[in-house]
């Protein structure tokens, strides 16, 4: 997997190249926009992290320009500005995802794995499959090895969105994101307390549990490695 | 100044031509009409009846300055007023000006008359006409006059205007003057206003409002960055010791492991009060650039209550709501979302187990109201102003979690909307109050 990182910050770059580079991800490191936008168009890549803010040209402005030109690449965009409508911009300038900085390594991690799988898992699905737990989307009903688990609907869309990306790490944030729909950080536990009625209801009792929480990152749905 | 020359000549121009050329106009009228009698006269009753109606109308009774005369063929006077035919006119037929001598106190003088000539048959010819010295003496008065007026508005309006720009550029001073205190750092100082409610006036008066503002937000400013200054230094300290602790002391993976946990606690709290000041900043910072959209308040209040149900339910708190449907208001929703997630967060955290909480969607009075109450202990009314500015928790040790911002979030979101935010009384617990007071179902 190739990753283009455009990022004039050296530091955080370094760090950023290191922790990609050890997950296994080829990175390419560009600290200028103009350079940046010009090895986006000239090779090809699997993602793109591009800084809001960056000398010789703008973040918003590359991703523009590469979407003009038809480029599909998935495209994660990293910035300092916290304000609700940056990232409202950054996302309909043609990004993928936004990140505010500072943010942990897990979260990003989290969503270049999204990102990289969205691609694939995309068809159009009537039942999800993970490890004996099987989910109905359409008659909305969800059962473990043949026994039939009572989920609310909020319960439903949570797992609704692990089983779609089982095995990957699922973040607090993207948990609010794709279900609830807002972005803030809730600063308390409050999804924590969902993810452990969920758990409650699909592994009570199970001596296999499928719901698991990494550590300072975040929920993922497997089976115990 | 050409545009004061440019309308006083043409005033002067109207006030001459209606006074003036009105009289000039009068003068023809009534000797034409004169005319006419006598012509018509000439038509039925011939030279007789004409010489008549002359002598009658030049004699003892005539008009004041009217000139009449009719004088044959060889321009010898047959009746009328006049001594002998004006001959150096070379008009024969038509209006003519002649001078006219008449008695005046010593000897004769000179007067100016104009007068309508005719050729009647027979070779006989008539002359009818007015004195008009009088007129032109009223009118070389009106023109004088006039000339002089024009003189002294322009030397007054030089005079005014003088004093005028004197007096402008006097106060322009003294604000530019008063201006140049606050740059230099005096924010107290205002600028002058006379009182006299003029231009110069409204503007002192506007830009001493703009200071007032300002110096709130600066003195505001200050608070903040004292508190942030504190709220920050606690964390870094807390990320700084046991990383130096760690360093010093022997090679240690549990140590440093037990060192670098700490600094990623504490540097998440540090993120977390970062973020929460830059909400606040945007929501403070107005509706620039802010997107605002027609939300239903009704519906953003469900997702929230969803959120928090199951951390209510865990600590067994009673909920009651009152949510309806179809509240719109203009607002963003990620930023009405975050406010009221901190009301209902307060409102659980502070709650013992086992008692209640609420939220309320309603329009009443002209204004959609949000309502989060709970069965805690309340804020006493003394303090209520207090803790909505930023960082103030009323437990001074800072002991219980979250930092210090959330009601914060609340006012500036609700200052963002234009909504007023009241903490009252649940009696027992406290009663928070957010009131959009715009019209129902606005932009929806």
């Amino acid at each position: 997997m190739r990753i283009l990182l455009i990022e004039d910050d050296k530091q955080a770059a370094a760090y950023l190249v290191k922790g990609l580079d050890e997950a296994g991800f080829n990175v390419e490191h560009v600290p200028d926009g103009r350079d940046g936008l010009f090895l986006a168009t000239s090779e090809p890549f699997d993602l793109v992290i591009v800084d809001r803010m960056l000398p010789g040209l703008d973040g918003l402005a590359i991703i523009q320009a590469l979407r003009a030109q038809g480029h599909k690449t998935p495209i994660l965009i990293l910035s300092a500005l916290a304000q609700v409508d940056d990232r409202v911009r950054g996302l309909r300038a043609g990004g993928d995802d936004y990140l505010t900085k500072p943010y942990s390594f897990a979260e990003l991690m989290a969503r270049i794995e999204a990102l990289l799988r969205r691609g694939q898992a995309q068809a159009a699905v009537t039942t999800l499959e993970v490890a004996g737990l099987h989910m109905d989307l359409v008659g909305r009903t969800v059962a473990r090895d043949g026994r039939r688990i009572e989920l609310q609907p909020r319960e439903f869309r949570l797992l609704e969105h692990l089983m779609r990306h089982a095995g990957q790490v699922v973040t607090r944030t993207m948990l609010l994101e794709a279900v609830w729909d807002y972005h803030f950080d809730p600063q308390t536990n409050v999804i924590d307390v969902h993810m452990s009625r969920l758990r409650q209801k699909i592994d009570k009792g199970s001596d296999k549990p499928l719901l698991q929480t990494v550590r300072g990152a975040g929920y993922t749905l497997r089976e115990d490695p | 100044m050409a545009l004061f020359w440019a309308s006083t000549a043409i005033l002067l121009g109207f006030i001459q031509y209606s006074t003036v050329g009105m009289m000039d106009r009068e003068t023809r009228e009534r000797i034409d009409l004169d005319y006419r009698v006598m012509t018509e006269t000439y038509r039925h009753a011939g030279i007789q009846g004409l010489r008549r109606i002359v002598d009658e109308r030049s004699g003892d009774r005539a008009v004041a300055g009217a000139l009449y005369l009719l004088v044959d063929t060889h321009s010898r006077p047959l009746a009328g007023n006049l001594a002998f035919w004006p001959d150096d006119s070379g008009v024969e037929e038509g209006w003519i000006r002649l001078a006219i001598q008449m008695p005046g106190a010593s000897g004769y003088i000179h007067h100016q008359a104009t007068a309508r000539i005719a050729r009647l048959p027979n070779h006989y010819r008539l002359l009818v006409g007015r004195d008009i010295q009088d007129r032109l003496v009223f009118q070389a008065l009106i023109t004088h006059s006039l000339l002089l007026s024009v003189v002294i508005v322009g030397v007054l309006s030089l005079i005014g205007g003088v004093i005028i720009s004197q007096r402008m550029l006097r106060r322009v001073d003294e604000l530019a003057r008063t201006a140049n205190t606050i740059i230099q750092g005096d924010l107290g100082t205002r600028l002058p206003v006379q009182g006299i409610g003029d231009e110069f006036d409204r503007v002192a008066q506007n830009v001493n409002r703009m200071l007032d503002q300002i110096e709130r937000l600066t003195s505001g400013m200050r608070t903040v960055i004292d508190s942030v200054a504190h709220d920050l230094r606690g964390p870094l300290t807390r990320i700084r010791g046991p990383i130096e602790l760690a360093l010093a002391g022997p090679t240690d993976a549990v140590a440093y492991r037990q060192a670098l946990d700490t600094a990623l606690v504490e540097s998440e709290r540090l993120h977390r009060t970062v973020d929460a000041l830059l909400h606040i900043a945007q929501a403070e910072s107005g509706t620039i650039g802010m997107e605002m959209e027609p939300i239903d308040l009704a519906a953003v209040a469900r997702d929230v209550l969803d959120l928090y149900q199951p951390s209510a339910e865990d600590k067994a708190l009673r909920i009651e709501h009152d949510i309806g449907a179809g509240h719109w208001i203009r607002g963003n929703r990620q930023l009405l979302a975050q406010g009221l997630a901190n009301l209902i967060d307060n409102a659980i955290k502070y709650t013992p187990e086992g008692g209640r909480i609420g939220l309320r969607v309603s329009f009443s009075g002209g204004a959609t109201r949000l309502e989060v109450w709970d069965s805690g202990p309340g804020i006493p009314e003394a303090d209520r102003a207090r803790v909505l500015e930023r960082f103030v928790r009323l437990d001074a040790s800072r002991t219980a979690p979250g930092s210090g911002l959330g009601l914060s979030l609340v006012a500036a979101v609700a200052k963002l909307h234009g909504a007023s935010l009241t903490l009252g009384d649940n009696a027992p617990g406290l009663c928070v109050v957010l009131a959009f007071a715009q019209a129902a179902g606005a932009g929806g």
